[in-house]
C-alpha cells in the first residue's frame, strides 16, 4: 500500500470522528481548522502511523493539534492559511446538540465543573469511547494512570452532578 | 459510591453532543491534491527524511537496547522495588523563579507558587505537565500522579466509603496511620533530616473500598480537591508538618518512576514564610474556585478583579474570562468582557457588539440603567437560536492556554434575555441574562428571577477589585 492509499484509508476511516472529537471541544470553525492540522500532521508523519492503534494514536495527535491550534495565530505557515481560505465554511454543517434537554445541560455543566484533566478522561472514556489501553496511548502515560484518572474522574463527576440537582432545585425554590 | 460513579458515567455518555456531519466537505485525494498543488515542499513529504533517519534509527537502538535492559530487569523481578527515601536538606526558597502557571503542560524550569498558603519553590523537570494548579492544591503527571495540597481531612479509615468521606483531621496524623491498617500498610516511616517531614510509604490493598476496585480516598482539602489512591500502584506520602498552620502534603502514586520522580523534585522543594492553607483565610470563590455564594456583596478574582451584590444565594462557576451564575441549566447569568464576534471582527464598542449580534437573535434596545460604572446600555433578545453554532461574541484571545477547553469564554446566542453593556478598557462589559431554550419560560418566575438577578449585578458591579 502506497503513502498515498494509506492516508486516504485513515481519512475515510477516521474523519468523522476526529471532526466529532474536535467539535466537542472547540467551537465549530475552529474545529474545521483543527480536523485539516490533524490530517496534515497524519500524511507528514504517515510512516509513524501505527498499525493496531491507530484511533488511538489519531486521538492522540488531535489532542496535541487542539492545544497547539490555541497558539497565536502569527505560528501559522503559509500552507496553513492557505487550507483555510480554501475551505467552504459550509460544506460541512456541525449541529451540537448542546441544549436538547435539561438533563443533558444539567449533566454537561456538571462536567464543566471538573478540572480540565478529569474532563478530558471522561470524554474521552464516555463520548470518544477509547477503552483503557487507547487512552493510555491518546494521553500518552501509563494504563494504571489511566485506570485511576477515570476512577477518580468518575468519583468527581458524580459528586458535581449531586451538587447540580441540589442548585437546580434550589433555583426554583425561588419562585415567588 | 459504586452504583453513583457508574450512574453519573452512563449520565455522561447519554449527554455526548451528538454531531451531524455529512460526507468531508473534500475527498482524502483532494486534500493530498491541494498539499501538493504548490508543489513539492520537503517538509511535507511523509515519513522522516534521510537526515532525520539517522538520529530515529539511533534512538530505536537505544530504544531497543533499554527495552532488552527492562525486559530482563522484568522478568527477573516484575516491579523493582521503590527505593529508599533519600535524606533530604534544608532548601531555601527561591524567591525569583518563575511563576507557576495555570493548569495545562508546561517547560521545565525552577517555579514557585503562591496558591498553597505557604510560598513553595521548585524544580520541575521537562517529564511534568502541569494538571491542576489552583488555590491549596497543585497537581502534576509524569505518567503517575503528584499532588502538592494542604488537607484539611483524612478519609476516616474505619469507612472509607461513607458519604462524607473526609471526616478524620489532619492534626491526628499518627491516629490516622494506627487506624488505617490493615487495608493500607505503612511501609516505611523515615526520619529523613528535614524538619517537619515525615515520609510513609502505602501499600493500598486492591479492593480496599467495598463499593470501589480501582481506588480509595485519602485525603482532601476542604472538599475541593480530594485525593485518591489507586489499589495497584505504588504510593508514598512526604507529609510536611508545617506547624501551626497545618500540613502540605506531597502525595505519589504511579508507577516506581513516579515515586522516583517525585523523590527529586520534593529535594528541590523550599519553603518561604510559613502561612496557613489559604482557604482558611478566603472563602473559595474568593480564591477563584467554583462554589455557592451567599446573598450579599460578593468579590471575586476573575476579570482581574470584580465585585457586585447578589440579591439571593446561587450557584457560580468562573474562570479568568467569565462569571457565570446559573439559575436553572437553562437560565443563567454571564459577566465577561468581549472584543470580538465569532468571525474575528473587532468589537469595541456596545454598537458593534450590537451589529453583531443582528445576525442571530432579534435586538430591541431597552433604554438604559445607572450604574456603579456609568450608563449601562439595555437590550433584550428575543427569539434567539437554540443551536450552539450560533456563536456570537469572544472574550479576549489568551494565546495559548493548554489544558482548557478553550482559548477564552465563548458566550453563546440565547434564545432569550437581556443584555446590560459598556464600553470599558479592553471590550465591552456584557452582563448577560439568558434563557437557552423556550421550556425555561414556561415557569415565569424564572425569567423575572433572571432579570432581576442581571439588573442587581449590572447596577452594582465594579471592576479591578481585585
Amino acid at each position: 500500500m502506497t503513502d498515498r492509499e494509506r492516508f486516504t484509508l485513515l481519512y475515510d476511516r477516521h474523519f468523522h470522528e476526529i471532526l466529532g472529537y474536535c467539535a466537542r471541544r472547540v467551537p465549530a470553525q475552529t474545529a474545521h481548522d483543527a480536523v485539516s492540522d490533524i490530517f496534515l500532521v497524519v500524511w507528514r508523519r504517515i510512516d509513524d502511523v501505527p498499525t493496531d492503534t491507530e484511533r488511538a494514536w489519531l486521538f492522540g495527535v488531535a489532542r496535541g493539534v487542539l492545544a497547539n491550534s490555541r497558539r497565536s495565530e502569527s505560528r501559522r505557515d503559509n500552507l496553513i492559511a492557505k487550507l483555510r481560505t480554501l475551505r467552504s465554511p459550509t460544506a460541512v454543517e456541525i449541529d451540537l446538540d448542546v441544549v436538547a434537554s435539561t438533563e443533558g445541560a444539567l449533566v454537561r455543566r456538571a462536567l464543566a465543573r471538573l478540572r480540565a484533566a478529569d474532563q478530558e478522561v471522561l470524554r474521552l472514556a464516555a463520548w470518544e469511547e477509547l477503552n483503557g489501553p487507547e487512552m493510555a496511548i491518546a494521553l500518552d502515560v501509563s494504563l494504571s494512570a489511566v485506570q485511576q484518572r477515570l476512577s477518580r474522574a468518575k468519583q468527581r463527576l458524580a459528586k458535581a452532578l449531586a451538587d447540580e440537582a441540589t442548585n437546580e432545585h434550589r433555583a426554583r425554590g425561588l419562585r415567588r | 459510591m459504586s452504583t453513583n460513579q457508574d450512574t453519573a458515567f452512563e449520565r455522561l455518555r447519554r449527554a455526548k453532543p451528538i454531531s451531524i456531519t455529512p460526507l468531508p466537505a473534500r475527498s482524502a485525494a483532494e486534500f493530498l491534491d491541494e498539499l501538493e498543488g504548490d508543489g513539492p515542499e520537503p517538509w511535507l513529504a511523509p515519513g522522516p527524511t534521510r537526515d532525520t533517519r539517522r538520529p530515529v534509527l539511533a534512538a530505536a537502538i537505544i530504544l531497543l537496547v533499554g527495552g532488552v535492559a527492562i525486559a530482563l530487569a522484568a522478568s527477573a523481578n516484575r516491579e523493582p522495588p521503590v527505593d529508599a527515601v533519600a535524606p533530604l536538606t534544608e532548601v531555601t526558597f527561591n524567591s525569583s523563579a518563575a511563576d507557576l502557571p495555570p493548569a495545562g503542560s508546561m517547560i521545565g524550569g525552577v517555579y514557585q507558587a503562591n496558591s498553597l498558603g505557604t510560598p513553595l519553590s521548585m524544580d520541575l523537570d521537562e517529564i511534568w505537565s502541569l494538571l491542576a494548579h489552583e488555590a491549596g492544591a497543585i497537581e502534576l503527571s509524569d505518567g503517575g500522579t503528584v499532588s502538592i495540597i494542604r488537607p484539611t481531612n483524612l478519609a476516616d479509615p474505619a469507612d472509607l466509603a461513607a458519604d462524607p468521606m473526609f471526616t478524620w483531621p489532619t492534626t491526628d496524623l499518627d491516629g490516622w496511620l494506627n487506624n488505617v491498617s490493615p487495608s493500607v500498610t505503612i511501609i516505611e516511616a523515615t526520619d529523613v533530616g528535614r524538619d517537619g517531614l515525615r515520609v510513609f510509604d502505602l501499600q493500598v490493598t486492591e479492593g480496599l473500598c467495598p463499593n470501589l476496585t480501582t481506588c480509595v480516598p485519602l485525603l482532601t482539602t476542604r472538599g475541593t480537591f480530594d485525593v485518591f489512591v489507586g489499589s495497584s500502584e505504588q504510593t508514598r506520602v512526604w507529609w510536611f508538618t508545617m506547624e501551626p498552620f497545618g500540613p502540605l502534603v506531597v502525595v505519589a502514586t504511579g508507577p516506581v518512576s513516579t515515586i522516583q520522580n517525585a523523590d527529586t523534585l520534593v529535594q528541590s522543594m523550599g519553603f518561604g514564610p510559613n502561612a496557613a492553607h489559604p482557604l482558611a483565610q478566603q472563602e473559595p470563590w474568593e480564591a477563584g474556585l467554583n462554589g455557592e455564594l451567599p446573598a450579599g456583596r460578593i468579590a471575586l478574582p476573575a476579570l482581574g478583579g470584580l465585585e457586585f451584590d447578589l440579591p439571593f444565594a446561587a450557584a457560580m462557576r468562573q474562570s479568568d474570562d467569565a462569571v457565570v451564575v446559573e439559575l436553572t441549566a437553562l437560565a443563567r447569568l454571564e459577566i465577561l468582557i468581549v472584543d470580538r464576534a465569532a468571525d474575528g471582527t473587532a468589537v469595541t464598542t456596545v454598537a458593534e457588539a450590537t451589529a453583531a449580534l443582528a445576525p442571530h437573535v432579534e435586538v430591541a434596545p431597552a433604554g438604559v440603567l445607572e450604574t456603579a460604572l456609568g450608563e449601562m446600555a439595555v437590550i433584550d433578545l428575543a427569539n434567539g437560536p437554540t443551536s450552539s453554532s450560533n456563536l456570537a461574541l469572544l472574550t479576549p484571545d489568551r494565546g495559548f492556554a493548554p489544558g482548557t477547553a478553550t482559548d477564552s469564554y465563548t458566550w453563546l446566542v440565547p434564545r432569550s434575555g437581556r443584555l446590560w453593556m459598556i464600553e470599558v478598557e479592553n471590550g465591552v462589559l456584557l452582563v448577560s441574562a439568558g434563557v437557552l431554550e423556550d421550556s425555561a419560560l414556561d415557569d415565569p418566575t424564572i425569567e423575572r428571577n433572571l432579570f432581576e438577578l442581571g439588573e442587581t449585578v449590572a447596577r452594582t458591579i465594579r471592576l479591578g477589585a481585585g
